[in-house]
Formats: structure tokens, sequence, C-alpha cells
């Protein structure tokens, strides 16, 4: 055989790839020794610029000989010469149907320059696993009736697509899907997440104004990254001015139904922005603390809600970390109280206090920080017994409190559940 | 600091003393300089010709690449050029076996140049006809057989 042809296979495809594929073609029919390196090419290039407009219908012939040789992965990114005289659908090419009526396609992409029309009946796409959507215009209906046609979808990504209609409901319903990319740049009116077997996924974007449903229950991570203009973060900062009208307070005010549905994820990853969006509506808060974790981030947190007024939190003591002396007392430094000092928490609740020295101290750095603090009421921890169990130790505590209650112009009470009463009533009689 | 030298040989048994740097533009040599360092490395399959010409390409490159910094858009541009007539003074069955040495010591940027040379001239032909005579490659296809490829690939025009 000749010098050329005994080349290794990757050798002549790598020749290959320096020729057009109209010049590779042709060597396909050198010997029978070329015939098949073609399919190895890892690019076809097809150089369209001299056909007539005809050439539309040539590329469906394309696509649907790859669909009729059982392609797996299928990406298309067409984009017809724009005609600024033509309707505007007719600068975008239509899809063929076809493209979601295959038995084999496991990846399909579909970029910009795409119109999607579906013949609902005869969507079936049985092994596709993979499903991007790139800047095409979808309809939200035409859209949830392709979800219900891909029982094995497991990665969908929604990039910028141009969904139509005026007031866009969208709903991403699939039981098996696991990872969820969506990227808007639409304001939706709702966006909808009916996605049981989700792990991943990452939100970027404007904000919808709905998240009617967000079920997601098996989420392990979230990236959740809110866009705002320099106009719609001014808005969000100062709520209270004029300008801040029904349409701007309906955008944020429904976040919450969004976090709420990814309460439970292991981890989350939020932007500035984002974080401007969540904590800047906040009015309640509640948290719990452990004495084995750290309050790292309750500076930065009670500095980030500044329309805060009520702050509910389960249990005192924590693990002391660097982060402390300036949310709570546990070390003295320089800028003690600084983050309480710019939060208007008008309420705070504190659960399971077991009146210890600690917990006292905290109560009395609360009450000198917290500028707007009105009324504080802790609770006596009922589920272990504590030292309050003693009625002296328990009358002290009692006395302090009132001191405090009547230096900081706060109402501050002690409470005890009726449980617990009975109980300590009981222990006091056998004693 | 003096540059650390090793020797190649060809398949006549000649011996070529190479900086190291050159030579390591070959990802093989670079493998074998650092198992077996000092030892006389053996390219039983390569002509003292090609060889020579390989470590031409490779002393070319390295300096160039020393030069870096400021100069480099220029230098990389020259470069280019003189890959071009480098490979343009050779005849096509000497671009044969530079490729297959460039393939067999895995240096991508000497691969991807004779590769190139090959890919240019199958472009320079008119017809599959021409590309079989410039090669010799003989035709094992009967005229149906072509006629049926033809068919199938149907490049459209």
């Amino acid at each position: 055989m000749d010098r050329v042809s005994n080349l290794p296979d990757e050798v002549l495809c790598h020749i290959l790839s320096f020729l057009t594929t109209k010049e590779a073609a042709l060597t396909s029919i050198l010997a029978k020794r070329w015939g098949n390196l073609l399919a190895f090419l890892p690019y076809l290039t097809f150089d369209d610029s001299a056909n007539s407009p005809s050439s539309v219908s040539r590329l469906d012939s394309w696509i649907s000989s790859a669909l009729a040789r059982g392609v797996s992965d299928l990406d298309l990114a067409i984009i017809l010469d724009y005609d600024e005289d033509e309707d505007e659908d007719d600068n975008y090419y239509q899809l063929s149907p076809k493209c979601f009526e295959c038995s084999t396609l496991v990846s399909l992409r579909i970029d910009c320059g795409s119109n999607i029309a579906l013949a609902a009946d005869r969507v079936s796409l049985p092994l596709l696993k993979t499903l991007v959507l790139d800047s095409v215009p979808v309809c939200p209906n035409e859209f949830e009736t392709l979800l219900r046609a891909l029982p094995s979808l497991e990665e969908l990504q929604l990039v910028e697509v141009m969904w139509k209609d005026m007031y866009v409901n969208v709903t991403v319903k699939s039981a098996s899907v696991k990872t969820l990319t969506i990227k808007l740049n639409d304001c939706l009116s709702a966006l909808s997440f009916d996605t049981p077997s989700l792990l991943h996924l990452v939100y970027y974007g404007f904000v919808a104004s709905d998240f009617p449903v967000v079920n997601m229950e098996k989420l392990f991570d979230a990236r959740i990254i809110f866009c705002l203009s320099e106009d719609q973060l001014k808005r969000l900062r100062d709520p209270d001015h004029a300008w801040f009208d029904e349409e701007d307070a309906l955008g944020y005010s429904n976040v919450w139904k969004l976090f709420h549905g990814i309460r439970n994820v292991p981890n989350l990853d939020l932007l500035p922005d984002t974080l401007e969006v969540i904590f800047n509506n906040l009015k309640s808060l509640s948290i719990k603390s452990d004495k084995d974790r750290g309050w790292q981030a309750m500076p930065a947190l009670l500095r980030n809600c500044p329309h805060l007024e009520i702050l509910a939190i389960e249990g005192l003591v924590h693990h002391v970390t660097d982060e402390c002396g300036d949310a709570c007392d546990c070390v003295s430094r320089e800028g003690k109280g600084l983050s309480l000092t710019v939060c208007q928490v008008k309420e705070l609740e504190i659960q399971g206090f077991r009146g210890t020295m600690k917990e006292m101290a905290m109560i009395k750095h609360f009450l000198d920080y917290f500028p707007c603090l009105k009324e504080m009421e802790v609770y006596v921890e009922e589920n272990d017994p504590t030292q309050l169990g003693n009625r002296e130790i328990s009358k002290l505590v009692q006395e302090i409190l009132e001191l405090y209650s009547k230096l900081s112009g706060c109402n501050v009470q002690l409470l005890v559940s009726d449980y617990l009463e009975q109980k300590w009533l009981k222990n006091r009689k056998i004693s | 600091m003096s540059k650390k030298m090793i020797v190649l040989k060809s398949s006549e048994g000649v011996s070529f003393v190479v900086e190291e740097a050159v030579a390591r533009q070959s990802k093989i040599i670079s493998f074998l300089v650092e198992e077996f360092p000092d030892r006389e490395l053996p390219l039983t399959n390569m002509t003292s010709e090609i060889l020579r010409k390989t470590i031409e390409y490779c002393k070319k490159h390295v300096v160039e690449d020393d030069g870096g910094g400021d100069s480099s858009s220029s230098s990389s541009g020259d470069l280019k050029e003189w890959d071009v007539k480098f490979v343009a003074e050779i005849d096509q069955p000497r671009l044969m076996d530079l490729l297959m040495a460039a393939n067999y010591l895995d240096i991508p940027s000497l691969l991807d140049v004779t590769c190139q040379k090959v890919a240019d001239t199958i472009a320079a032909c008119n017809d599959e006809k021409e590309i079989r005579a410039t090669f010799n490659i003989e035709n094992d296809f009967t005229e149906e057989e072509v006629e049926a490829i033809r068919m199938e690939n149907q490049y459209p025009i």
C-alpha cells in the first residue's frame, strides 16, 4: 500500500481535520482504506454561503438523515440571515417536529435561531437525558408537553429562553430531572418547580414574581444568583420611598417561597444581589443555635437585615469562634455589638434558657446594643432539667432580669411553661 | 550553567548530541529522559536524515520559545513562516517519514505542520483521480461502489 494510506487512522483523521468537509468527503472515494474515515471526524462543517434560499429544506433533510441513522447527540445552532421585511417568525429556522420523535436521541441542544414546533401527541424522546434550550422562543404550554414526554430526562438547561405569551407562567415539571440550570433574562409572572428528584439547582438572572410551587425535596446543592439593576437595588434598599410602587413590591415579596422550597438544601451558594433580595425584606427571623456550632455568620446576617423586627433565638450558648464578640458577648473585642446597633429588632424571643451566667451576660449584651428593643421574652428550657429548678437560683435570676428591665427600658420577662411549672412544683413537694 | 545534553541514535547508528531542552519537545523523549537519565536513546525506526530534520525543527522551536516575552507575537509569526518553508522544501516521501517521526516521538506542533502540508496537497487536487495520482493510491473500488458512496455522501453543491 502507498505511504499515505499506510498512516494510522488517527493520523489520517488529523490530516482530514485540516480540510473542509467538502474536501474531506472527496477522500472517501479514493480507496476502501479511506471509505469510513469521514465518520471519525469530530466536526462536519458545511459552508452553505453560496447556496440559494432553498437550503432550509436541505437542512431539514440533513437533520432527518441524522435522526434516521440513530444519532444520540444532536446539537443545533442554526442562524438564518435576518430579513427585516419578513415576519419575525420567518427569521427563525422552523425546527422540524421530527426532532422530538426520536427513539435514539440522548442529548438534544437547541441554540439560538430555531423555532420549536411540537406535534403534541407525537412527542417521544424516551432516551433523552439532556435537554438544552438556549435563546430559543418557547411557548410555556408546549414546554410542559415536551417535559411530559421525557421520562429519562436528567439534565435540563434553560438558558435565556424567550418565553412566549404576555403573562408568562412557566412550570418545570419532571419526575426524573436531577440537574436544572435556569437563566432568566425575562421577568416571569410565575415560575414553578415540580421536580422531586432534583439534586442540583442553578438559578441565574431575574427574580420571578411568584414561585407558586417549589417541590425539590431531595435538593443537594443550590446556587442562586439574582441579578438586580442599580435602579432595582436602590428601590430595594429604600422600600418606603414613593417610587416603590405595587409592582416592585410584588417583585420580591414571593422570593421567600423559593427559599422555603429549598430550605433543606445542605449546600447553598448565594451571591451578593441575592442576599439583598432575601434579607432586605425580612421582618422576622428565627435562629436555632447549637453548643457545638459557631455564630460566625451572625454579625453579617444581622447587618444585612435592616428591616428585621422580630428575632427568635433558640439556645444562646454556641461554640466560640473568631467572629464572636460582635453579635454575642463571648469574647471582648473592638467593635463589640456593632452588628446589633444597626439592627431594628423590636422583639427578641429567647428559647431554651438555662439561667447560666453566660446567658445572663448575653441578655445584658442584647439589651445594651439593640437600639430599638422593646420586648424580650425569655423562655426557660423545659426538656432538660436546669438549675432554674432550684427555687433560690430561679428567684435570683428573676430579680436580675427585673433589674435589667428597669435599667434598659425594655420589658424583659422570664417565662416558664405550665408543664414545667407543674413539674417544678411536684419536685419541690417531694424534696 | 552548562546545558544538559542527551544522545539520540539513529537507525544507522549515528549519534546526535542534543540539548535536553531541544529534545524534550518530544513527549516520548521527555518521558524517557526522566525514566533513564544519562542513557543513549536509540531511535531504531528513524534514519539519520529524518532525525537531523526533526532536531532542526526542535532547535528552531526551542530557541523561539526561549525568546519569549514582548517579541513573542512577531516571532510566532516568523516561526509560522519558517515552518511553512521548512515543510515546503521537503519532498513527499521525506514528508511522510517526518510525519511518522512526529507521530512516533509525539511532537504535536511538528505533526500539525506535516499533516497540514499533506492536507494542502490534497486540497490542491481537482478531483479524486488527481489525489490518487499524487499519492500513488490504488483504487480498489468498483465503479458501482464509488457511485454508491457518492449517493450516500451527496454533498450539496
